[in-house]
C-alpha cells in the first residue's frame, strides 16, 4: 500500500513536471536528390538548395516545435542513381525528367512494400523542346534523315534517348542507325572532336555545345510533339509521416520558380556560379520567351505523355507495370498553392506554347557591359550587332527566336532568310529556312553574312 | 546418385582441406584479380586513369535499408545494389563534373565473385589432383569449368560507363566491347540465368572432376584391395 501510494505520489508529480520540463527534441532528416547538370530540375534542385528556400518553408510550429531538420542535398548527373538511393531510403525526394520519373514510379511498384509519389512538376516545355540531336559544327548534315547509316550517341535512358527512339521511328530510320550509349560530357567530347557523326542529348547539353561553337542542332524535341517535362517523386512512407514537410517543399519549388521569372538576368549569372553551366546557355532556358515553362502543377496533358513515354520504355526496356492512380497526386502542391494563397487551378490551365507566346518578342543582345539589350525588329538587331563589332565591344551572345516553333535560339546557330523585300526571318533548322526562302523568294544566310549588310560603308 | 554425389562432395572437401592455403589463396588472388582486370579494361579503354574514389558506409545503408523496408521479400534486391567502393573518373569540363566511368565494388556481386573463385579454385585444385576420372572427363569439366567462369564473370562485372540514368550493369562491359546498345538491353534480362548457368557448370565440374581417387595422398584405399571406385560402381562423371 506504501508503494502504491509513492508510485501514485511519482506519477502526478511527473504529470505536473511535464509540460514545464523541455520536449526532446525530434529530428527530422530530409535527403533531396537532384542534379545540377539538368536545367529543367533547378527549381526543385540546386535554386532551393543555394537560396535556403526548404528552410524557409519548413514547419516550426504545432507539432514541429521541438522539430530539428537534418538538410541533405545529393547532386546526381542522371536520374537513375536517385531512384536507387530513394528505393535504400537514403534519399526521401528526388527530382528529375519524364522518363527516368517513369521508371522511379515503375521500380517502386515492383516491390512490396515502398512507393513512390509524384508530387509536382518543376518545368515543362509543350512542345518537347529541351532534348535536341546535334551534329559537329562542320559536319554537312542538316536533317535527321542524313542520319542514315550514321552513328548516333545518347545517354541511354534518358529523356532524350526516349525523343530520340521516337525520332527515328516517326522517321523510318530506326533500323539504319548504328546506337551508341554515351554519357552527356562523352558525347559532348566526342561532338567537339567530331568522332560521333550525331549526338542526341538532354537539356542544356544541346546548347553548350552550340554556345561553344562545337556543335549544331540538327533536330529539336519539340519536333516529336511531346512534352517534355521534370517533376518531382517522394517516398510515400515520407509524405505520409510528414505531409507538412512535402507541402513546405513544394512551397519552396514555387517560389524558386517565381525568383526566376522575375529576375532571369540575376537568377543565371547566380546559377552559373552554383552549376558551373554559362549563364548565356542558361538564359536561353529561364529568360522570358526561354525553353523552360517553370510550372509545379500537374497537368492532364503531362499524365498522357508519360503514359506515352511508359510505354515507349515497356518496348525498349521491359520496365514494369506503372499504375499512374497510384502513383499521381495533386494533394501536396495543391495544398501548397493554397498555403501561398495562390490559384492552382488557373496555372493547371494555362499551358504556354512557344509558338504563339513567343510571337512578337523582341530580340536580345547580351553585351558584356550593358547586361540584356532588346530589339524589336531584327534589322535593328542587326545594325547594332554591326554596331558592336565596329567597336569592339564584346557580347556574350544574341538571341533571335526560331520562326517555325517560337524557340529562343543563339543568333549564332541560326538561319536567316533574306526575302526579296527585304525582310529577314531566323530558323533553327536549315530545311525549315530554305522552305521558306523560296517561298519568299529569297536565300538562307548566316549571321555573319547577314550582320555584313548593316556594316556602315566609308 | 545420392551415395555418389556424397563421395564426390566428400573427395572434393578434402582435395580442397588438402590444400587449404593454396585454395583460399586462389580465391583470393582471382577475386582481387577479376577487379583489378575490370578496372584495366576501363583504364585501357578510356585512356585515363581514375581521379576519382569514394567509400561509402555499407553496413549503416544496410542497416538503414533493413529498418526503413516493411517488406522483408524488398531488401536483397535493394541492399544487392548497395556501393561500398567506388573508382572512376570524373570529367570536368562541364558543370561541376560528370562521372564519366566508374569501377563499382558492391558487396553482393563480390560475394559471387567469391563463389565463382571458390568454385574455380576447387576445381584447379581437383585437375591437378590425382582423381580416378578419364582424361576426357578432365578435358571436358576444365572446358566446362572455363564456360562457367566467364558466364559468371561477365555478369558479375559492376563497371558504369554511361552517366545519364545508368547504373552499374554486367552489359556495360558488352557495351564496351562494342556490342549495339539495343541487342545489349536486350539481352540484359538474361543476365540472371547466365549466372546460374555459369554456376551450374562449375557446379557440375567440380562433381565431374571429384571422382574418388583409387589412390592419393588424400585418400586410403587403393582399387584391387577391397575399396570400390565409383568407376567399378558403374558411375562415370
Amino acid at each position: 500500500m506504501k508503494h502504491m501510494r509513492l508510485g501514485f505520489g511519482l506519477g502526478l508529480a511527473l504529470t505536473a513536471a511535464l509540460p514545464s520540463m523541455p520536449a526532446l527534441a525530434k529530428t527530422i532528416d530530409i535527403a533531396i536528390g537532384h542534379q545540377s547538370m539538368c536545367t529543367d530540375t533547378y527549381t526543385a534542385g540546386i535554386v532551393v538548395k543555394e537560396k535556403q528556400l526548404l528552410e524557409k518553408h519548413l514547419p516550426k510550429d504545432g507539432a514541429y516545435a521541438d522539430v530539428e531538420y537534418n538538410i541533405t542535398w545529393a547532386d546526381y548527373s542522371s536520374g537513375g542513381p536517385i531512384t536507387n538511393q530513394m528505393l535504400a531510403n537514403k534519399l526521401n525526394i528526388g527530382v528529375m525528367g519524364d522518363y527516368p520519373l517513369i521508371v522511379n514510379g515503375a521500380k517502386f511498384q515492383e516491390t512490396d512494400s515502398l512507393r513512390t509519389l509524384y508530387i509536382a512538376g518543376t518545368g515543362y516545355n509543350l512542345k518537347g523542346s529541351g532534348n535536341a540531336v546535334v551534329v559537329p559544327a562542320a559536319s554537312d548534315i542538316y536533317s535527321l534523315d542524313q542520319l542514315k547509316g550514321k552513328s548516333v550517341s545518347t545517354p541511354v535512358g534518358s529523356a532524350a534517348w526516349g525523343m530520340l527512339l521516337k525520332a527515328m521511328q516517326d522517321t523510318g530510320i530506326t533500323e539504319e542507325v548504328s546506337l551508341k550509349n554515351q554519357s552527356p560530357a562523352v558525347g559532348a567530347a566526342n561532338i567537339a572532336a567530331g568522332k560521333i557523326d550525331a549526338h542526341s542529348d538532354f537539356c542544356p547539353w544541346s546548347e553548350i555545345m552550340e554556345f561553344r561553337g562545337t556543335g549544331r542542332k540538327i533536330y529539336d524535341g519539340s519536333e516529336t510533339g511531346v512534352p517534355y517535362l521534370h517533376g518531382v517523386v517522394v517516398r510515400q512512407d515520407f509524405a505520409e509521416e510528414h505531409p507538412e514537410v512535402v507541402t513546405a517543399f513544394l512551397k519552396a519549388v514555387i517560389e524558386a520558380g517565381n525568383w526566376i521569372e522575375e529576375n532571369p538576368s540575376e537568377a543565371v549569372d547566380l546559377m552559373e556560379k552554383w552549376t558551373g553551366v554559362e549563364k548565356e546557355v542558361l538564359y536561353i532556358y529561364f529568360s522570358n520567351g526561354g525553353h523552360l515553362t517553370l510550372d509545379p502543377t500537374i497537368k492532364d496533358k503531362w499524365v498522357d505523355a508519360l503514359k506515352l513515354d511508359h510505354t515507349v520504355l515497356v518496348k525498349e526496356k521491359a520496365i514494369p507495370p506503372l499504375d499512374f492512380d497510384e502513383w499521381i497526386t495533386e494533394d501536396y502542391i495543391k495544398a501548397a498553392y493554397a498555403d501561398l494563397g495562390m490559384d492552382y487551378e488557373a496555372d493547371k490551365a494555362a499551358i504556354v506554347d512557344p509558338e504563339t507566346a513567343n510571337a512578337g518578342l523582341p530580340v536580345e543582345i547580351w553585351h558584356a557591359r550593358d547586361g540584356i539589350l532588346q530589339y524589336k525588329t531584327l534589322p535593328e538587331f542587326l545594325k547594332a550587332v554591326a554596331e558592336f563589332q565596329g567597336t569592339g565591344a564584346k557580347l556574350n551572345a544574341a538571341y533571335v527566336y526560331d520562326k517555325a516553333t517560337g524557340l529562343k535560339l543563339f543568333a549564332k546557330t541560326a538561319y536567316f532568310v533574306l526575302g526579296e523585300d527585304g525582310a529577314y526571318e531566323t530558323f533553327l533548322r536549315k530545311p525549315d529556312a530554305e522552305a521558306h526562302a523560296a517561298e519568299v523568294k529569297g536565300q538562307v544566310i548566316d549571321l555573319p553574312t547577314a550582320v555584313a549588310a548593316f556594316i556602315p560603308s566609308e | 546418385m545420392a551415395p555418389d554425389l556424397g563421395a564426390r562432395l566428400s573427395t572434393a572437401g578434402r582435395v580442397v582441406r588438402s590444400r587449404f592455403g593454396l585454395w583460399l589463396l586462389l580465391v583470393a588472388g582471382f577475386t582481387l584479380g577479376y577487379y583489378l582486370l575490370l578496372m584495366a579494361s576501363l583504364v585501357v579503354r578510356f585512356g585515363a586513369l581514375p581521379n576519382y574514389a569514394i567509400a561509402y558506409n555499407w553496413p549503416a545503408s544496410v542497416w538503414k535499408i533493413f529498418r526503413s523496408t516493411p517488406s522483408f521479400r524488398d531488401v536483397p534486391p535493394i541492399v544487392a545494389e548497395e556501393y561500398l567502393l567506388e573508382f572512376g573518373y570524373m570529367n570536368y569540363d562541364y558543370g561541376l563534373g560528370i562521372s564519366e566511368w566508374a569501377l563499382n565494388i558492391i558487396p553482393y556481386k563480390v560475394l559471387l565473385v567469391m563463389v565463382l573463385a571458390a568454385l574455380l579454385a576447387a576445381n584447379i585444385l581437383l585437375l591437378k589432383a590425382r582423381t580416378s576420372c578419364s582424361g576426357g572427363t578432365r578435358l571436358k569439366s576444365a572446358a566446362a569449368t572455363g564456360l562457367g567462369a566467364g558466364f559468371v564473370a561477365l555478369t558479375s562485372a559492376t563497371m558504369s560507363w554511361v552517366v545519364c540514368c545508368a547504373t552499374p550493369t554486367w552489359i556495360v562491359g558488352l557495351s564496351m566491347l562494342g556490342l549495339g546498345v539495343s541487342t545489349a538491353f536486350w539481352i540484359e534480362p538474361i543476365g540472371p540465368w547466365l549466372t546460374m548457368a555459369g554456376y551450374g557448370l562449375l557446379a557440375l565440374s567440380t562433381l565431374g572432376l571429384a571422382e574418388p581417387a583409387a589412390t592419393s595422398r588424400f585418400g586410403t584405399g587403393t582399387p584391387g584391395r577391397g575399396r570400390k571406385t565409383s568407376s567399378q560402381n558403374g558411375v562415370h562423371a
